[in-house]
């Protein structure tokens, strides 16, 4: 496993954000999923800090999109989840598997 | 000229039938503009289309506020991204102020501003320490 490329807990949930996102995901729309799944307002800035993290460890890659009138004719960034992004997925998953035999359905402290 | 109609189309029925009916009756109608943010009213004969904005139209009140977009460009980073972020938030002004109004997005649009603004700061100031720094350190040496 590469150690140094293990994903923090909001780098996984964006890369989760642009494979449930296909082929539409660009800065927006996944600010905009991220905040549905977690139920909480994130700001564009944490997102594309995110992305860029994440284009630098090669795990996503991007490109220029289209320029449309109500976004003021600046052009779309859209993501792709790459190979290395998806093993990267996968790792941390069967981390939390491993290492989550002792979690418990609820979270305040119940025991099961 | 292809037309979007992207805003709240009320029909006097509640199938949805009725409101892709009034959406495309909405294009029909105004075929000169490319995106028409509004509400439509469909009464069972005839559309009746209230025009929030269009954007493709000269029309200040459509886009952000340009002295908050000015400081959005500067406290944004990374650079290599900054369009498309400023882009995508003024996706979001456009949605949020066909759905809910001008005020309403200008507002939500100014807090999207400070809140950049406010993760801005530290780096300005902790980049204005090191600079600080190695300015006493030269003249020390000097």
């Amino acid at each position: 496993m590469g150690d140094n490329k293990l994903l923090g807990s909001f780098e996984e949930i964006v890369l989760l954000a642009i494979l449930h996102l296909s082929n539409d995901a660009y800065g927006a729309s996944i600010r905009n999923a991220v905040g549905e799944a977690t139920g909480r307002s994130v700001s564009i800035g944490a997102i594309y800090a995110t992305l860029d993290r994440l284009e630098r460890k090669r795990f996503v890659t991007s490109w220029q999109g289209e320029a449309t009138p109500e976004r003021g004719g600046r052009a779309k960034r859209y993501f792709r989840i790459e190979s290395e992004g998806r093993q990267a997925l996968y790792e941390i998953q069967e981390v939390k598997r491993r290492l989550g035999h002792g979690l418990v359905a609820d979270p305040v402290g119940g025991t099961a | 000229m292809t037309m979007i109609f992207a805003g709240r189309a009320r029909a006097n029925s509640e199938q949805n039938g009725e409101n892709e009916f009034a959406s495309s009756k909405a294009e029909d109608l105004f075929s000169e503009v490319n995106v028409v943010f509004g509400t439509a009213i469909f009464d069972g004969t005839s559309v009746l289309l209230v025009m929030d904005c269009a954007v493709d139209l000269v029309d200040p009140s459509c886009s952000p506020p340009q002295f908050a977009e000015m400081i959005l460009i500067l406290a944004l980073s990374p650079k290599k991204y900054r369009d498309s972020q400023v882009g995508d938030l003024a996706e979001d002004f456009v949605r949020y102020r066909a759905k809910y109004g001008r005020g309403f997005a200008r507002l939500w649009y100014w807090k999207e501003v400070l809140r950049e603004v406010s993760y801005a700061i530290p780096r300005s100031i902790r980049w204005g320490l090191i600079l600080a720094w190695v300015e006493e350190t030269i003249r020390w040496y000097m």
